[in-house]
């Protein structure tokens, strides 16, 4: 393996391909979902469904399912749709838990270089308390083993929120800050690329306001949780600001800032961006977010820009292709990739994924190319 | 979700508040004194308790005004068939007609109603422009009066009218609608636009 492959591999190859939080769909947006608060107990999207995201995972959004007009009596989600099927009954009350699994095969070559492994991307318990206001979420599970770490025991959410009756929340606890849009994808150049990767979690205060129209979280953090957690050097100031306004039911635009001081391992850099979401009929949604990557020391200022167009083929089928791009500076080089991608959710809670990404490295006259092949179990 | 029954009869009041205006306009008084609603577009936005918003949209509004002389209130009434009203996903799409609009109750459930529809000053024959506009909408089985907002413009011989309003699901006595948590709120507005030619 060359030199130049085993920089690809370092950046696309498997370390992003590791373990990722469930994610948020902002496909749904097709379905006149603009707030990933419908589905989800984080605003920002992703981890444990709300009771109504389980419902419509079930009855909506499920191939071989449909609508059950008549809700249980008691206003709970039941049978299918229900944590571990329903088996426990009303008996956690006002307590929703949620596991979610993701056994996956990845397969990667460029050039005359290939490999391919079987990994259990996800085993997490996602539990929630909400009421009064009040939200209380946790999520712990298996952290699968990165290269010379082995597998442990981890949480990378656990926060504490409260939203009065005129949409003013505060959230403080280990959490994702808020930036632009949130794809499932958490290698997407505008996740990955901006310090939004699986792990990035912070230790911080977010407030937001919540309109019917909009949406702000604004978020302080002393640093990424892992940082202090490890007391790697890594640990410094952040903050990050997002604002969206939904125009439409249908068509929503994020604006998003970051600034990350200096630590002792990285310099002070910042972002700045802007996204579009748009559902110009109720099987397609077309999202595209660009950003500006500001690095100082040196490090100069890349673009990075992501589209991400989602068909619903059938019920419950969905294709997507997603160009991404970002350019490079004097100290990385630009990257484009390709990514194609088929989902099907034949029964509540499973989400079949076959993702196909083509990754070019400025410089590099290889191609990195990657198959993912995934099941998401969400009982 | 639940919404759906609000947003038809806030079509069916928008559209009869368009016409009215239309009508009360100078092309109505001066050439003709009914007209006939063409290409029509109902769209009610439900603002969701979790923040957000859905629209329920039909294309399925109908209904024929008039001018009398003797009132600056139109003759006559638009309607909008709520089993048409969509809202992009079909489990709330079921469960707003079902449930909260009840349609299957009979035919003052099924249907939307404006009528009464008032545009004041301009009965005395305007052809573009606006005007706020009162009207009684009937949904649910409940009449109510409702006002808003209404523009005109003339677009060759057919009359372009855009119009909205909002009204309260509770005035209308449907329940507050509400699944697992996410509720939409008592306010919706309605905006309706069509196109209105005179009759032969």
């Amino acid at each position: 393996m060359t030199i130049r492959v085993c920089f690809v591999f370092a950046v696309f190859g498997l370390v992003v391909f590791s373990a990722g939080r469930a994610g948020a769909e902002p496909r749904f947006l097709s379905k006149q979902y603009n707030r990933c608060s419908s589905c989800h107990y984080s605003a920002s999207g992703g981890g444990l469904l709300t009771p109504y995201g389980r419902a419509l995972s079930g009855q909506e959004l499920a191939t071989t399912r449909h609508v059950n007009a008549q809700p249980a009596p008691e206003g709970n989600v039941s049978g299918e749709d229900a944590f571990l099927f329903g088996a426990l009954g009303d008996h956690l009350g006002p307590v929703q838990l949620g596991v979610s699994l993701l056994p996956s095969h990845l397969h990667f070559a460029s050039g005359s270089f290939s490999d391919s492994r079987n990994l259990l991307m996800n085993a997490d318990v996602e539990g929630a308390y909400r009421g009064h206001g009040w939200t209380a979420y946790g999520e712990a599970g298996r952290m699968p083993e990165i290269g010379s770490e082995g597998p442990r025991l981890y949480s990378r959410e656990h926060w504490v929120s409260y939203e009065s009756r005129r949409g003013v929340g505060i959230k403080v606890g280990r959490y994702m800050p808020a930036y632009g849009i949130h794809f499932a994808d958490h290698t997407s150049l505008n996740r990955s690329d901006l310090g939004f990767d699986h792990d990035d979690q912070v230790y911080g205060v977010e407030v937001s306001r919540t309109t019917d129209q909009s949406l702000l979280q604004i978020s302080v953090s002393p640093g990424r949780a892992e940082s202090i957690v490890k007391d790697d050097g890594g640990t410094s100031f952040n903050t990050t600001g997002r604002l969206q306004v939904d125009l439409a039911s249908n068509v929503v635009v994020v604006g998003s800032g970051l600034y990350r001081d200096e630590s002792l391992l990285e310099s002070r850099h910042g972002a700045a961006g802007g996204a579009v979401g748009f559902a110009p009929w109720r099987r397609v949604t077309i999202w595209t977010e660009g950003d500006a990557h500001i690095r100082a020391g040196g490090g100069g200022t890349s673009l990075v820009f992501v589209n991400e167009t989602a068909v619903e083929a059938f019920r419950g089928v969905w294709f997507k292709v997603s160009p991404q791009g970002r350019t490079g500076t004097d100290l990385s080089p630009g990257a484009f990739r390709w990514n194609l991608g088929a989902h099907v959710l034949p029964r509540a809670h499973v989400d079949l994924g076959l993702d196909f990404y083509f990754d070019k490295i400025e410089g590099s006259d290889k191609a990195f190319k990657t198959v993912l092949a995934q099941l998401h179990m969400y009982l | 979700m639940d919404n759906k029954r609000t947003f038809k009869p806030a079509l069916t009041i928008a559209a009869s508040a368009l016409i009215t205006w239309f009508v009360a306009s100078g092309v109505g008084v001066a050439q003709s004194r009914a007209w006939t609603t063409t290409i029509g577009d109902v769209r009610v936005t439900c603002p969701l308790t979790v923040g957000g918003s859905f629209e329920a949209k039909t294309t399925a509004l109908a209904g024929r005004l008039s001018v009398d002389p003797a009132t600056t209130a139109l003759a006559g009434e638009l309607s909008v068939e709520l089993k048409t009203l969509d809202t992009g996903i079909s489990l709330r799409n079921q469960h707003m007609l079902d449930n909260y609009l009840e349609v299957q109750k009979g035919e003052d459930f099924e249907t939307a109603v404006l009528s009464n529809i008032d545009v004041g000053p301009l009965t005395t024959g305007v052809t573009d422009g606006h005007s706020r506009f009162t009207a009684r909408l009937r949904l649910h089985g409940t009449l109510q009066a409702v006002a808003g907002q209404a523009t005109m413009s003339e677009r060759g011989s057919a009359v372009r009218v855009e119009a909205s309003f909002p009204i309260r699901i509770s005035d209308y006595g449907i329940r507050d609608p509400r699944y697992l948590g996410v509720g939409v709120k008592n306010e919706v507005v309605v905006r309706v636009v069509f196109f209105a030619n005179k009759d032969s």
